[in-house]
C-alpha cells in the first residue's frame, strides 16, 4: 500500500491483528496455532463462527507468520468469494497449486517456514456444492490428508469488545462514554468488524466525540418509538391505524428485516401478552423474514406481520376460511 | 429539460431535504476520505440526488461530465465464454452501473468486471484523490452468489477504490455487506417538505399557486418527490394559470387498477374473474411489474373492504408476492421474457381468484367454464389426440371434463397437452379445467402443478 493512502484505509483493515495471539477472545484457536508456529506442523483447518469474530483475519495471520513477506506468495493460495470458484477452479487451480511440492524446511528471516503450502478458502460455504465435493474429494486423496481440525469462533463478550473499541478510540483519538461503549456493543452483538465499522462512520459523520444517539443513526437501529407505535396500532385491533403505521415505516426507509428482530424483542418482553398469542406471533414473524429473505416485498410482508399481530392480540379468529 | 432535472440540486449546499444528511454527508468527505456507503430508502426520496451531489463534493465539476458507453466485456468461465453487454456512465473519477441488469449472470459482473475495475487505481498528478467511486444501483436485486462476491472485492480493493451502493430495501442486502458498509437511510420526504419544494420551483418559475394546491399534489405523491414534481409539470401543461380545484390526473395504470377493484368488489361471479383475469393482463403486457400491481390492487381493495376480510386479502397478498420473487429466481433465462410474464400471469390469476373465493360458494367454481362458443371448435381440435375428454356444451358454455388420472401420466400426452393449454394461454381465449371424477361433488380444491417453472396452471377440480 502506498503510505500516502494509509488514512483512507478502513479501520477493520487499519486494525486487523496481524499475529496470531493477538486475535482476541479464542483462547483455544490461538493456543493450538501458536503450538503450531512452533512446530510448523498444522493439521487442515475448518474455521466457523459468526461474522466478525475473527476468522480470516486468524488465516491471514497464520500464513503471514508461517512464511513471512517473501515466501508468502508462492507459499499461499487465497481463493475467496470474489474469485470464481466454480467446479474447474478448483480442478485446476487448486491441484496445480498443490500439486508442486516445496523443497524442505529452511528458516528463512526467522519465520518457520515449512515445507507445506497454505490455501485459504475463504467463505466456503458459499462455493458451489460441486466444487465443495471436488475439493473435499482432492483433500481426501491426498496421502496427507485427514480430516479438518475444526474451529469454532464464538461471539465476542461485551468486555473484550469494549477493551478493543476502546484501543481504537485511544489510536485514533476519540471520545468515547461509557453509555454510548455499552450501546455499541450491543447494538453491534458480538460483530468486531461491525462495531468497528459504525465506529468509524460515526467519527466520519461527528467527529471525535460520539454519543450513543449518533451510533444509532449510523448503524441504522429503528427508534423505539416508532416500533412501539407499530406495536400499539397492533394492539388498538384498527387495521387501518396499523396499515397508516407500517405505510410510515416503509416510507422512513427503515429496514423491515431490522423492524422485524426489534418488533420481536417487543413481542417477547411483553409480560400482558399470553405465551400462546407470543407463540402465533413469532410463527408470523419467522415467516415474513424467510419471504424477505425470499426477496417478497417489504411492504406486503409487514403489514401481514401487523395484522396476524393484530389477530393474535386482539383474540380475532385465526384461521381463514380457505387455505391452499 | 423536465422541471425534475433542472431543479435537482447539484450541490450538498442546495439541498432542500434531507439537509441534515447532507451537511454529514459534507463533513464525511472532507478528509478525502471516505468509507463504503450504502444509501437506502423508498423510491423518490433522492438517494440518487445524494449521491450525484457527493460525488462533485469530492471531485469538484469534472464529476459531472460524463459518458454514457456500452460496452461488451468477455468472461473467460473455464469451458464457456459469457457475453456481457452492459451499460455504464462513467466520469474521470467515478464509474456508475446496474450490474443486476446482467441478470443471473450478475456473479460475474461482480467477480471480473468490478473486480477489474477496483483494482486499478486512477493515477493523478496531483497525487490527491488517490481512489475512484464505483456506484452500484439496485444492490437489492443482485442475487445472492453476487452479494457474496461483493463481500471480498470491498475489503481487499479498499485502497483504490470506494463503492457507492444504492438500494431501495436494505433488507434484501445480505448483512456481510451491510456490516461493511457506512449505512445511510434516506427517508422519504414528508408532506410539508414537498409542499416546500413544490411552492420554491413555482417562485422560480413564475407561476401563481392557489392556496392549497400544492398540498394536494402533495398529499397524491405518495411522498415520492420525483412523482409530485412531475405531476406539478403535468398539471402546467395541462391547464395554466391553475385553478384551485384543478383535477391531478393519477397515472393511468393506477386508474386501471382502481377499476379493477370496484369490478371485484361488485360481483363475484366466474364471469367477473374473467373479466378481472383479462385486465391484469392488459397490465402485465403493459410492464407494469406484478409486485407492484399487487400491492396497488390491495391498497384500493383495503379502502373498500370491511375490517375482517382486510387481514384475510393482506395475508395472500403478502403470500403471493413470495411467489413472484422465488420465481424469478428460476427462471434462469431473463432473455426469455414473454415466458417470464407468461408463468407470473398465470400465477396471478390465482390472486384474484382467492379474493373471490371468500364470497362464492364453491359449487360455482365447479362449472367455471368459458362461454365463448368459438372456442369449442378450438377446444375439439386440440383434445382429440387425449383419451376419455368430454367436452360438454350447455348453455353456450363449455366445460372440459377430464380423467383425474390424466394428470398423473407423466409421458408424452400430458406434454402435449400442457403445451397446448399454454398456447391456448397465450392467445385471448383463457381456459380453466373442470375435472370431475365418478364421484360425487365434494369439494372444491384448488391444486397447482409446477412443471418446470415456465407454466403454472389453475386447475380445479372437485374430487
Amino acid at each position: 500500500m502506498a503510505p500516502v493512502l494509509q488514512s483512507s484505509q478502513p479501520w477493520v483493515e487499519k486494525y486487523r491483528p496481524k499475529q496470531v495471539r493477538d486475535v482476541a477472545h479464542q483462547d483455544e484457536v490461538v493456543r493450538v496455532l501458536t503450538n503450531t508456529l512452533e512446530t510448523a506442523n498444522c493439521p487442515h483447518m475448518l474455521f466457523y463462527g459468526p461474522p466478525g469474530t475473527g476468522k480470516t483475519t486468524t488465516a491471514l495471520a497464520i500464513a503471514h507468520q508461517l512464511f513471512g513477506p517473501e515466501l508468502y506468495k508462492s507459499r499461499v493460495l487465497e481463493l475467496n468469494a470474489s474469485d470464481d470458484r466454480g467446479i474447474n477452479v478448483v480442478r485446476t487451480k487448486i491441484k496445480d497449486f498443490a500439486a508442486v511440492a516445496v523443497g524442505s524446511a529452511q528458516r528463512q528471516g526467522g519465520y518457520p517456514c515449512p515445507p507445506f503450502k497454505i490455501i485459504i478458502l475463504d467463505e466456503a460455504d458459499s462455493m458451489t456444492e460441486d466444487a465443495q465435493a471436488c475439493f473435499f474429494f482432492s483433500l481426501i486423496i491426498e496421502p496427507l490428508a485427514s480430516r479438518c481440525a475444526k474451529f469454532r469462533f464464538k461471539p465476542l463478550s461485551d468486555e473484550i469488545m469494549s477493551s478493543r473499541i476502546l484501543h481504537i478510540c485511544d489510536q485514533e483519538g476519540l471520545n468515547l462514554d461509557s453509555e454510548a461503549l455499552s450501546t455499541l456493543s450491543s447494538i453491534s452483538q458480538g460483530d468486531l468488524r461491525r462495531a468497528i465499522t459504525y465506529l468509524q462512520g460515526a467519527a466520519r459523520l461527528f467527529g471525535s466525540s460520539i454519543s450513543s444517539k449518533d451510533l444509532l443513526s449510523v448503524s441504522g437501529v429503528i427508534p423505539v418509538e416508532v416500533v412501539e407505535a407499530l406495536y400499539a396500532a397492533c394492539k388498538s385491533g384498527n387495521f387501518d391505524l396499523a396499515n397508516k403505521e407500517v405505510n410510515n415505516v416503509i416510507a422512513e426507509g427503515y429496514p423491515v428485516s431490522q423492524m422485524l428482530s426489534q418488533l420481536f424483542d417487543v413481542v417477547v418482553e411483553a409480560d400482558d401478552v399470553p405465551d400462546e398469542q407470543k407463540a402465533r406471533i413469532c410463527k408470523s414473524l419467522a415467516e415474513a423474514d424467510k419471504r424477505l429473505v425470499d426477496g417478497a416485498d417489504e411492504y406486503l410482508q409487514l403489514l401481514d406481520v401487523a395484522s396476524n399481530t393484530m389477530r393474535a392480540l386482539c383474540n380475532m379468529p385465526q384461521e381463514f376460511s380457505f387455505e391452499t | 429539460m423536465l422541471w425534475v432535472d433542472k431543479y435537482r440540486p447539484k450541490t450538498l449546499d442546495q439541498a432542500m431535504v434531507h439537509q441534515e444528511i447532507a451537511l454529514n454527508l459534507k463533513k464525511l468527505v472532507a478528509e478525502q476520505d471516505c468509507p463504503h456507503l450504502l444509501f437506502y430508502g423508498p423510491s423518490g426520496s433522492g438517494k440518487k440526488t445524494l449521491i450525484m451531489a457527493l460525488l462533485r463534493q469530492i471531485f469538484g465539476p469534472s464529476a459531472e461530465k460524463v459518458k454514457v458507453e456500452n460496452k461488451n466485456w468477455k468472461i473467460d468461465a473455464g469451458s464457456r465464454t459469457i457475453d456481457l453487454e452492459l451499460t455504464m456512465l462513467s466520469s474521470a473519477n467515478h464509474v456508475e452501473l446496474s450490474p443486476s441488469d446482467a441478470g443471473f449472470q450478475d456473479r460475474y459482473i461482480v467477480q471480473e468486471i468490478i473486480k477489474e475495475m477496483a483494482k486499478n487505481r486512477p493515477i493523478d498528478t496531483k497525487g490527491k484523490k488517490g481512489y475512484k467511486v464505483l456506484i452500484l444501483n439496485e444492490v437489492d436485486k443482485l442475487s445472492k452468489e453476487a452479494q457474496h462476491s461483493l463481500r471480498r472485492t470491498m475489503e481487499k480493493y479498499s485502497a483504490s477504490c470506494r463503492l457507492i451502493l444504492c438500494c431501495n430495501s436494505s433488507s434484501k442486502v445480505t448483512e456481510a455487506i451491510r456490516s461493511r458498509c457506512l449505512n445511510i437511510r434516506i427517508n422519504a420526504p414528508s408532506e410539508e417538505q414537498i409542499i416546500k419544494v413544490i411552492e420554491f420551483i413555482g417562485k422560480k418559475e413564475g407561476l401563481q399557486l392557489p392556496s392549497g394546491f400544492a398540498a394536494r399534489i402533495a398529499e397524491r405523491s405518495n411522498r415520492s418527490l420525483r412523482r409530485a414534481i412531475l405531476s406539478f409539470e403535468t398539471c402546467r401543461v395541462q391547464q395554466y394559470p391553475f385553478t384551485s380545484n384543478q383535477a391531478i390526473l393519477p397515472m393511468d395504470w393506477e386508474e386501471y387498477i382502481s377499476e379493477i377493484a370496484t369490478d371485484i368488489m361488485k360481483e363475484q361471479s366466474p364471469k367477473r374473474l374473467f373479466e378481472v383475469r383479462g385486465k391484469v393482463y392488459e397490465l402485465l403486457i403493459n410492464c407494469i411489474p406484478p409486485e407492484i400491481i399487487l400491492k396497488r390492487l390491495l391498497h384500493e381493495l383495503l379502502k373498500k373492504l370491511d375490517a375482517e376480510l382486510k387481514h384475510e386479502v393482506c395475508h395472500w397478498a403478502a403470500y403471493y408476492t413470495t411467489a413472484f420473487s422465488t420465481l424469478n429466481d428460476d427462471d434462469n433465462d431473463k432473455a426469455d421474457q414473454e415466458q417470464a410474464m407468461r408463468s407470473i400471469g398465470c400465477v396471478l390469476d390465482r390472486k384474484p381468484s382467492f379474493i373471490l373465493k371468500g364470497h362464492i360458494p364453491p359449487f360455482s367454481l365447479m362449472n367455471m367454464v368459458l362461454d365463448v362458443d368459438r372456442i369449442c371448435c378450438q377446444v375439439h381440435e386440440h383434445l382429440q389426440g387425449l383419451p376419455d375428454c368430454n367436452i360438454w356444451l350447455k348453455n353456450e358454455q363449455v366445460s372440459i371434463i377430464l380423467p383425474l388420472d390424466l394428470l398423473s401420466i407423466p409421458g408424452t400426452q400430458f406434454l402435449g397437452f400442457r403445451l397446448w393449454a399454454s398456447s391456448v394461454l397465450l392467445g385471448e381465449v383463457d381456459l380453466l379445467f373442470c375435472i370431475r371424477t365418478m364421484n360425487d361433488v365434494l369439494g372444491v380444491h384448488v391444486i397447482t402443478i409446477e412443471q418446470n417453472h415456465k407454466f403454472h396452471f389453475l386447475v380445479l377440480f372437485s374430487a
